[in-house]
């Protein structure tokens, strides 16, 4: 395998109704109209020398190396600028334009380093394309004026800026407008003193989010990722999935392979892939950088045991951690029951690793305990749209987006959390589109370059549910719901309308609980209902409520009254947290429904599975995460397997968690890294990295996404192969040749998935789910026509408040979330120089909230709800409303999860983490000595 | 081992559920929150329940003992889980 260089058609393909027929050297070509010569050119293999042309990016016309020819045209216009039309005649290798593009070519060379090491490696494109117009030598040499002497910028951790190298095509510039919505970077004078800079500071200190486009687009050494310097260029490519997000991106894993060939290959970088579905060519910092964690210091390669969790860790063969495991599962059975154990699946693992799992716990432990971190995620999402729609997942792709009108986002945060959708959103919303942004928090969508919210409804944390039924109110009040559709595609219909028809829904009714002034409220109901195209996305500022499935039920009554689902530009949309939510959702890790979410009580689907698997699956649910930790604590479940989830750091109610797992007798924890959850493990299986799985991804809109092993496993296992040894080991023997076997399995068993393999994948590229006879290819639009479940159900969805309530003593709601560089717990990017950006987490707190507690930015203050305390620094940031206060999670230390409570939804139990009541309070000297430390409820230290 | 965390997480969860049903008209109410409990708890939380029922536990919330009760002895049965309300 060799390198994957995608073509570059240097402009943007074009969609357009009608095709124009041109010659170009000669050769007819048919193309949409619109499309540039260049690229016309291109698809017909005809290459034009460019330098500021790529076909991520709008055409420029600044290089003038591109230049042709067209028959009864003046001059030599730029073929990148020129649009074909019909009946042109186009000449691209005259020797007047070649002349031409030889002059420009020296002139850009006279100001190019002779030595370039770019050019000697390959990362540098400007001494190929001299040879390739014809230069060989500079007239001019390099004695005049240049730019030669400057000085370079590495102060991001991942890329450095050499101005020598730089051409001032402005590619990295229109890239960070174009493509990544930022605006950081920008051409400073004029003339010869022209300079790329990231607004007159240094790279790391300014605007720029190291989403690697700009690296991407350069066409010089001027920008390159440090990994390509150190190492040089890679040499064989693999395209995979990232393991970050739930937007799924594809990327090249560009490697190096070792002359040792039992020596890993090196990584030199992550490539985002420009036939990537989800991606389009584009990535994030995790993505694109933050996969060094994979060959840290701190993973573990070795299976390990121990007694208790007092002893130290013992190094040991597989087969006898293996043998442990299921020995220490076998007892507990015998000796408590066959409920006695059970496991939880990662969304960070594969398709195929999370239905081996489940079907470790139904066929081997012979029960329904098996959950999965979307638990405290997006649980609510499959309640509630199940309840609605028919099934559980969003209902659009991505690409949708770029049709809406009206974006209304809620409780989302996609620039920190979903980078890269966020850039098709905002380029969405530069063409037009407005965003309706619903959170309490003033998150950068609300208004930055190029970028202004229509409303931004500062929600009051817990009142989600009165503040979407006031939206519908609104517009049921006002004849602006879709009536039509409703009666047609709707049922309850007359129900649901006299309920949300009563006063007590209305704007003025709620305003006092939702924080929201009544008549932003309506305005933006208004803006919501008589647009052709609204769209709704939203987060876990949804589901992470005690009413989070009725907020989900409650967004998807207003698609539904306003007829804005079944087409493209509208939809109700979860933006899933982590990579895998949706597929480890989708293959039955919830402990009341098997793969492709059917419920275990329905004989005719246990039926499939027995009959493959050979045993009698249980017609009951089985326990919930948090109802494991209770059951724990009561002495009926005694045995834990945990894939790949830290929930030690990741569960709320720290001390509750830290409990139960220590009541256990036997947890088995499969990671990358001793986390906070293996502290308190008998038996440690060293985990897989991404850059060694093969298998499948699942992202946020359904698409089922290949991930390919870049490098052999680094523990000698495959995870699926793992867990199979346990289960084989415990008496249910269980073996797959390969991933692509277990996938077959899924398809075979499971309706939405039926048409799904790996070689169709590979094939297709991805495709999303339903894949089926009737959909061979895949369902970008869901409910086109009729609902999954046939109608859709309008759910009288009323407004329960929490039971967190603030009062005196916790006067405070503390709400959680992520940043950009940081990921979930942190694992990964902790590991990572993404630590450069966010080293620890932070309390934001709003200046009048700070100025009577005394408290300034950099303060070291103490959090303290109900349930424990910790101490973490203050900023005070406008960006929070008065009585609202705001932290991440991604470091053990600061311990955010000491203070959440148990609260949760009340029909998944996903916890609330958005509503705690707490106090913040300058720390005293001997708290601030232990920045990080945490005191649960009771006062014992963590 | 106490099986406090266990009661008090069903209490709790129970009267999250009761209180979502609360609006509706009495024996649609029993009925949904029995339905609910009935398609996602695992038998020892509904057990637990049910033994808060029958020793008159006084945390209770009445709607969700009211459900609880309902239940038939052996409530174990693997007929469809389906809720009135929809799913």
């Amino acid at each position: 395998m060799t390198l994957i260089i995608e073509p570059d058609y240097g402009t943007p393909a074009v969609k357009a109704d009608h095709d124009v027929t041109v010659t170009i050297d000669g050769r007819e070509l048919t193309v949409p109209v619109g499309t540039s010569v260049m690229r016309a050119a291109a698809e017909a293999g005809i290459a034009i020398p460019k330098l500021c042309a790529t076909d991520s990016l709008k055409a420029f016309g600044s290089c003038r190396l591109c230049l042709v020819e067209v028959d009864g045209a003046k001059g030599t216009p730029a073929s990148c600028t020129t649009p074909c039309s019909d009946g042109m005649v186009v000449h691209t290798k005259t020797g007047h334009v070649r002349d031409l593009r030889r002059g420009v070519m020296e002139l850009y060379l006279s100001d190019h380093p002779s030595d370039c090491a770019g050019c000697e490696r390959g990362s540098c494109e400007m001494q190929a394309l001299a040879a390739t117009v014809g230069v060989a030598e500079v007239r001019y040499g390099l004695d005049g004026a240049t730019h030669l002497g400057e000085v370079s910028d590495r102060s991001n951790p991942y890329f450095a800026y050499d101005p020598a190298a730089c051409i001032v095509c402005s590619r990295c510039v229109r890239a960070c407008d174009e493509i990544q919505g930022t605006f950081a970077l920008t051409v400073e004078g004029r003339g010869f003193d022209s300079r790329i800079t990231p607004g007159g500071t240094s790279f790391l200190d300014s605007e720029c989010v190291s989403c690697g486009a700009c690296v991407q687009a350069c066409p010089t050494d001027a920008l390159t990722e440090k990994s390509v310097i150190a190492l040089g260029m890679p040499t064989r490519s693999v395209e995979t999935t990232c393991a970050y997000c739930g937007v799924g991106c594809s990327f090249k894993a560009e490697v190096q392979d070792s002359p040792d060939p039992s020596e890993p290959p090196t990584v030199v970088r992550m490539m985002p892939l420009k036939a990537g579905g989800a991606n389009e060519g584009h990535s994030c910092v995790k993505g694109r950088f933050a996969f060094g964690y994979a060959s840290h210091p701190d993973r573990q390669m070795h299976p390990m045991v121990r007694e208790s969790i007092e002893d130290p860790w013992r190094v040991v063969s597989w087969e006898e951690a293996i043998e442990t495991a299921a020995r220490g599962f076998r007892r507990l059975q015998e000796e408590h029951g066959v409920g006695a154990i059970g496991g939880i699946s990662s969304s960070r693992c594969t398709n195929e690793e999370v239905y081996v799992v489940q079907k470790m716990v139904r066929a081997a432990f012979r029960n329904n305990n098996i959950d999965t971190c979307a638990r405290v995620c997006h649980s609510p999402t499959g309640y509630g749209l199940n309840q609605t729609f028919g099934t559980s997942a969003g209902t659009q792709d991505f690409a949708s987006v770029e049709q809406a009108d009206v974006i209304l986002l809620i409780g989302a945060n996609p620039t920190d959390a979903h980078p890269v959708f966020a850039s098709r959103m905002k380029r969405r919303l530069r063409e037009g589109a407005q965003v309706i942004v619903a959170d309490p928090r003033r998150i950068d969508l609300v208004r930055s370059p190029h970028v202004e919210a229509a409303f931004h409804l500062a929600v009051r944390p817990g009142t989600n549910v009165a503040f979407i039924n006031a939206m519908a109110h609104v517009i049921v009040s006002e004849g602006l719901h879709d009536e039509a559709f409703m009666r047609d595609r709707c049922e309850d219909v007359d129900a649901y309308l006299a309920f949300i028809a009563r006063p007590e829904h209305s704007p003025e009714a709620v305003e006092e609980i939702t924080g929201i002034p009544a008549a932003d409220l309506r305005a933006a109901a208004r803006l919501y209902a008589t647009v052709p195209n609204a769209a709704i996305y939203y987060g876990l500022g949804v589901t992470e409520h005690s009413q989070g499935s009725t907020m989900v039920m409650g967004m998807a009554n207003l698609a539904m009254v306003t007829g804005n689902i079944g087409r493209e530009g509208v939809g109700v949309n979860p933006l899933r947290g982590q990579n895998n939510v949706q597929g480890s959702c989708d293959m039955g890790s919830f402990p009341h429904e098997l793969p492709g979410y059917r419920h275990v009580s329905r004989p005719e689907v246990r039926s499939i599975y027995e009959k493959l698997w050979g045993v009698p699956i249980q017609p009951e649910p089985g326990l919930r995460i948090p109802n494991m930790f209770d059951s724990a604590l009561g002495g009926s479940f005694r045995g834990l397997y945990v894939q790949g989830e830290d929930i030690a750091q990741s569960d709320p109610n720290t001390q509750h968690v830290e409990a139960a797992l220590r009541s256990m007798d036997l947890v088995v924890v499969q990671d990358l890294f001793l986390n906070e959850t293996a502290r308190f493990a008998h038996v440690f299986l060293p985990g897989t990295s991404f850059l060694e799985k093969d298998g499948t991804f699942t992202n946020a809109e359904r698409r089922i996404n290949r991930v390919r092993p870049v490098m052999p496993s680094r523990v000698g296992k495959d995870e699926w192969e793992v867990t199979c040894d346990i289960a084989t080991a415990m008496g249910y023997p269980m073996s797959y040749a390969s991933a692509a076997e277990i996938m077959d399995e899924i398809a075979a068993t499971t309706p939405t998935f039926a048409g799904v393999s790996f070689a169709g994948l590979d094939a297709e590229g991805s495709m999303q789910w339903p894949v089926t006879e009737a959909a061979p290819h895949g369902t970008p639009t869901m409910h086109v026509g009729q609902f999954v479940r046939g109608k859709g159900r309008l759910m009288e969805t009323v407004y329960v408040p929490t039971t967190e309530t603030t009062n005196r003593r916790y006067p405070l709601v503390l709400t959680t979330g992520r940043i950009l560089s940081q990921y979930n717990v942190g694992a990964q990017t902790r590991r990572t120089d993404n630590s450069t950006w966010h080293p620890e987490d932070v309390l934001e707190i709003h200046p009048a909230d700070a100025h009577v507690r005394g408290i300034s930015t950099g303060d070291i203050v103490s959090l303290s709800s109900r349930v424990g305390t910790t101490t973490l620094r203050a900023v005070v940031s406008e960006r929070m409303p008065a009585g609202v206060v705001y932290t991440t999670f991604h470091h053990p230390m600061t311990g955010a999860n000491v203070v959440t409570t148990e609260n949760s939804d009340w029909a998944t139990n996903c916890p609330e983490y958005k509503v705690t009541a707490v106090q913040v309070a300058v720390a005293n000297s001997a708290d601030a000595e232990h920045l990080g430390e945490v005191v649960m409820a009771g006062g014992a230290l963590a | 081992m106490s099986d406090a965390a266990l009661h008090d997480a069903v209490v709790r969860m129970g009267a999250d559920i009761a209180r979502q049903f609360a609006h509706r008209d009495h024996d649609q109410a029993v009925e949904e929150v029995s339905a609910h409990i009935l398609k996602f708890w695992d038998p020892r939380m509904r057990a637990e329940l049910r033994r808060c029922v029958t020793e008159g536990d006084d945390d209770l919330d009445p709607i969700l003992a009211e459900a609880v009760r309902t239940w038939p002895d052996e409530e174990d049965t693997q007929a469809d889980r389906h809720e009135p309300s929809g799913g």
